[in-house]
């Protein structure tokens, strides 16, 4: 016994050859001259823009022709000499503040007060 | 007309065209209208004006060009520019509301019975009011859904040529065509209860 149609995948399929039809009909429309109004106005939007990048671009010298990848590369770079840099100073700062405190110096400053108190008369 | 045709050298028009060359520009944009139009007309939200959106997404093209980079070829780089204006448009359709029984017309009611008791009755009228109700279903979808249920069963796309159109990933593609089929069958289901609560 064959399995009745699915009313929504019959109304898909007619709608799907509908859409082919017009598609067909619309190819015979695509090379109708375009509206000259809006070939005129994409056109002024263009020569705007380019006249904003090359202004932009005169501003800072040299910025226009660098790649925006560079400069993110060059920025991520820096940062990261500078976060290393900090790290390393921070760490030998730390490290000579703890030797101060209870490492060598503590004990050879230690040293030198029970020497001088044994050579007091 | 030749500059269109198919000997056009897309690769030097935009070389001319970054060199702020006039000539080469509207040859670009007569070049590109047509296809930005197919896309237009295929994806745009039912209110707005073919032109309006089709002059929004040139813009967008000639604003962008020197974002293209060659990778993949200018009319895929233009389609995607265009599928997504569409989407974004479509996005900014506030309400989207529901199809009930009682908006269809007598016609539109005669091709969904037809479609229900014997769809290949149908002749092409028929069939393009079906078209006119199945757009009126996708409607109520959410802009991605209504765009890949077009483009996979209105259009008869490919999952790659989807991918090549929108962006989206194969897996993407094939997740929101299957939850949008899922909604559209709910809306379809509900409206033919509704049919028959009527009847």
């Amino acid at each position: 016994m064959n399995r009745p149609p699915d009313p929504l995948e019959s109304l898909l399929r007619a709608a799907a050859e509908a859409e082919t039809a017009d598609a067909t009909a619309a190819s015979a429309r695509e090379f109708e001259e375009p509206p000259f109004g809006m070939e005129t106005r994409v056109l002024a939007a263009w020569r705007e823009s380019a006249a904003a990048q090359q202004a932009a671009a005169a501003a800072v010298p040299g910025l226009g022709r660098l790649p925006l990848g560079f400069l993110w590369r060059a920025v991520a770079c820096a940062c990261a000499v500078t976060a290393a840099a900090v790290a390393l100073n921070v760490q030998h700062f730390a490290d000579t503040q703890s030797t101060e405190n209870s490492g060598t110096y503590g004990e050879l400053a230690m040293v030198d007060t029970v020497i001088a108190q044994s050579l007091e008369p | 007309m030749s500059e269109v045709g198919l000997e056009f050298d897309v690769a030097a028009c935009l070389a001319r065209v970054r060199q702020n060359d006039e000539a080469a520009a509207r040859a670009l944009f007569r070049h590109l209208h047509p296809l930005v139009a197919r896309r237009v007309r295929a994806y745009r939200p039912r209110r707005m004006g073919e032109d309006d959106l089709c002059q929004m997404v040139m813009i967008k093209i000639f604003q962008n060009l020197d974002q293209y980079s060659g990778a993949v070829p200018l009319e895929h780089w233009v389609s995607r520019i265009a599928v997504n204006t569409c989407l974004k448009q479509l996005r900014a359709e506030k309400s989207r509301p529901e199809l009930r029984w009682s908006d269809l017309g007598d016609e539109q009611r005669e091709v969904l019975e037809a479609v229900t008791a014997a769809p290949e009755t149908l002749d092409a009228h028929g069939k393009a009011i079906s078209k006119d109700l199945v757009e009126h279903l996708l409607a109520r979808l959410e802009p991605a859904s209504r765009l890949v249920l077009t483009m996979l069963h209105l259009e008869g796309r490919s999952v790659e040529e989807i991918k090549a159109l929108t962006g989206w990933s194969g897996a993407l593609v094939k997740v929101r065509a299957f939850r949008a089929r899922q909604k559209l069958r709910a809306l379809f289901a509900r409206l033919v209860q509704k049919e028959e609560a009527v009847l």
